[in-house]
């Protein structure tokens, strides 16, 4: 379980993007794929970086299954594994074999064992045939398949995903929904998905919204659709929207 | 890696590159910019070959990453001073051009790039990269990690752009831009096919593999997939047109 209570952060820079979380508290479960939704700067993505123990709270706890991410950050057998929304700011490989086994072999897994989940992880992405091939001859939606690819070969007890299909073509976002239900429903893998595309919204089935650093809804996705007059903010997706205009006119 | 590609981006109306992670979109665009020269046959502006120096700019995918400059003035000023327009010119046309871009040259031109939010920083990339109004304007994916606003506003600001301009798209979001006229090169197995805005649609509704548009659209128009002019990828203009078919089967 994920679990915010009273966090507070703010950046240090001086700059107009330096927001605040204003003590947001939360908590998710294994078991279905939380949506964290929001605009540009609504504080999204920090809560991601959070999570992932990348970046400290100033005031409140952050623990992911009992442990405080930043703490742990070194810890065997990964509490939460992120995904950037840029690939290029993750991927360490020269080719697609090195980046997937980077991870493991730092984590000091066996050779035998590293060779069989790069393998399989590569084959898993569509990059069965390309593990030799160097990264900067990989397409950007290829790369951030690699970089999904090379935090799911970690086993993960949480991955976090920062608006992962940004980047990706459409037959790759169906693929990579396919890929994340799966985790989420038959491996134990708790997911946490940072998105502001309307089209992902269906995908979610709690939802943690975010405007300005503050948690402005927590709930099922059934309930934030009974309630969107209600989020200014929020563009409703296009989907609702024909329901509605439909059901009016009928 | 793609072959036989035969066909015109014009002005007018947007131009979209749209295929697959891998089938070349990318490479097409440095192509015709270019930055590649491994390439048989003729890139040709006018019935003259194009002769990129100078006639074209080409946003790269997150822009923003390129930022070099510590104003965002300096940057949209950049190619104005290279391009050497008269000293007195390039400031004005450089703020004029940011405030059509959605950002108010007082609240921003002497603001550092990295202090921006994120959908600043993408329109004061595309603001510089456009802003020497060149012949032709080349972007590749520009709203890819936009919210739904950023992109919507961009998108229309784009359009504008094509009456005047060759602007060529590549994008994974069609849906955003497409209009019954928008002329759409689709990269596939290694081979290029063209088709308007209405015949995109409609093959895409058939089809899902054909091209995954967003499936309440194509759940929406499944019923109307051989009726002439599809409506454009929102909900009101869906609703209406899925209105106006049903009047008319009624009447019939």
């Amino acid at each position: 379980m994920i679990i915010l209570d009273k966090v507070s952060f703010r950046y240090n820079e001086k700059s107009e993007t330096s927001f605040k979380l204003k003590e947001v508290s939360f908590s998710c479960s294994k078991g279905s794929i939380t949506g964290v939704i929001g605009g540009n700067g609504s504080g999204k993505s920090t809560v991601a970086r959070l999570i992932a123990g990348m970046i400290e709270p100033q005031t409140g706890i952050v623990t992911v299954d009992g442990f405080a991410p930043f703490n742990h950050i070194g810890r065997c057998g990964f509490l939460a594994g992120i995904i950037f929304q840029t690939p290029d700011n993750q991927i360490v490989g020269t080719t697609v074999a090195e980046d997937l086994a980077f991870g493991l072999e730092n984590l000091s897994v066996s050779y035998d064992e590293m060779q069989v989940r790069v393998r399989e992880t590569a084959a898993r992405f569509g990059l069965g045939d390309m593990l030799s091939t160097p990264v900067h001859y990989l397409s950007g939606g290829q790369k951030q398949l690699l970089c999904i690819a090379s935090v799911m070969i970690m086993q993960p007890s949480w991955m976090i995903f920062d608006e992962p299909t940004s980047h990706l073509d459409p037959w790759a976002r169906d693929n990579f929904w396919q890929t994340v239900k799966t985790f989420a429903r038959e491996h134990d893998i708790g997911v946490m998905v940072v998105s502001q595309l309307a089209e992902d919204l269906h995908h979610f089935e709690q939802i943690l919204a975010f405007n300005a650093g503050s948690l402005v809804f927590n709930g099922p996705i059934a309930d934030l659709r009974a309630s969107v007059e209600q989020l200014p903010w929020f563009r409703i997706p296009d989907a609702w929207k024909l329901e509605k205009i439909l059901e009016a006119r009928s | 890696m793609a072959e036989k590609i035969d066909g015109s981006f014009g002005c007018g109306r947007i131009n979209l590159l749209v295929g697959r992670a891998g089938s070349g979109k990318s490479s097409l665009l440095l192509t015709i910019a270019g930055f590649h020269s491994e390439f048989s046959g003729q890139i040709l502006y006018d019935g003259a070959v194009f002769q990129p120096a100078g006639n074209f700019s080409l946003t790269f995918q997150d822009p923003e990453s390129l930022f070099f400059n510590t104003s965002v003035g300096d940057e949209v000023e950049y190619s104005l001073r290279m391009r050497e327009l008269a000293e007195n010119e390039i400031t004005p046309r450089a703020q004029q051009w940011l405030q059509r871009w959605g950002l108010e040259p007082e609240k921003f031109y002497s603001r550092h790039p990295f202090e921006l939010s994120g959908g600043e920083k993408r329109r004061v990339a595309l603001a510089a990269c456009t802003v020497a109004m060149p012949p032709v304007i080349l972007l590749d994916e520009p709203l890819a990690g936009l919210d739904a606003n950023g992109q919507k506003a961009l998108a229309e600001m784009l359009n504008q752009l094509a009456r005047e301009h060759i602007v060529i798209v590549v994008t994974h979001e069609p849906e955003v831009f497409l209009h019954p006229d928008s002329n759409i090169l689709f990269l596939r197995e290694g081979q290029g096919s063209w088709f308007s805005g209405d015949d995109f649609l409609r093959q895409a509704v058939c089809n899902r593999d054909f091209y995954p548009l967003p499936r309440w659209y194509c759940h929406a128009l499944a019923p109307f997939a051989t009726v002439s002019s599809l409506p454009q990828v929102n909900a009101e203009a869906v609703a209406s047109f899925v209105a106006r078919e049903k009047s008319h089967a009624d009447k019939l």
